[in-house]
């Protein structure tokens, strides 16, 4: 069992949460430590290693202030982060919901939108048709016979009840 | 404002993999006004505590 009450000394309550994310960050120093020892001496170090050459320092009043002020950068880090991700999702939720009402119009108007598309669709066609209609009349000198007897036939039965 | 634990789940993922505030495409103003406001180790801690007591309710 240590000695040195660092938890004790950093997390001053049950509600002190900058205590608690200080300690993390001083329990990660110290695996830290710890790894950075046992890679320079081969071994692990033993108890009072760590109280002697670790602990004396990181107890000190001035370290735990250190620790707290890191826990509490840290936090506010984590506080934008999650500031910033609850407003994207925010942003997200009115554009989906300006795109949902956009595509969710009022019956009337996707029937003024159906028969507005209905009668240009039909006005195209008919266009299309008289055109190609027209250019077929033309080519055809037979057609175009019997259609100028036809009309002076007209013109001729008009011309007729107009003397009469 | 409840913030959902997806959120906090995301906030986390961007730290993990280094993503600020600075890298998201939220409005320049925005973005300094989430940067400039500091909260301070009390009121970190009131509303842990807060959270702690509503929870135990």
């Amino acid at each position: 069992m240590s000695n040195h009450d660092t938890f004790g000394k950093l997390v001053k309550d049950d509600n002190d949460f900058v205590g608690i994310v200080a300690y993390t960050i001083y329990k990660k120093e110290k695996n830290n430590w710890k790894d950075t020892y046992e890679a320079t001496h081969g071994v692990k170090p033993t108890y009072d290693q760590i109280q002697q050459y670790f602990n004396v320092d990181t107890t000190t009043p001035q370290k735990i202030a250190s620790y707290r002020k890191l826990a509490e950068d840290r936090l506010n880090i984590f506080i934008d982060a999650t500031t910033t991700e609850e407003l994207i999702q925010y942003k997200n939720s009115i554009r989906d919901d300006a795109i949902v009402t956009a595509v969710n119009s009022p019956w009337w108007k996707e029937l003024l939108i159906n028969v507005g598309a209905g009668i240009v669709g039909a006005a195209l066609v008919s266009g299309f048709s008289i055109f190609y209609w027209l250019g077929q009349v033309k080519e055809d000198t037979e057609f175009q016979k019997k259609f100028n007897d036809k009309v002076a036939e007209e013109l001729g039965i008009i011309k007729q009840s107009k003397t009469e | 404002m409840a913030i959902s634990l997806e959120t906090i789940r995301r906030a986390n993922a961007n730290m993990i993999n280094g993503r600020s505030v600075r890298d998201t495409d939220l409005p320049e103003s925005v973005k300094r006004q989430i940067l400039e406001r500091r909260y301070s180790e009390a009121e970190i801690n009131a509303a842990y505590a807060r959270s702690v007591n509503r929870d135990k309710k």
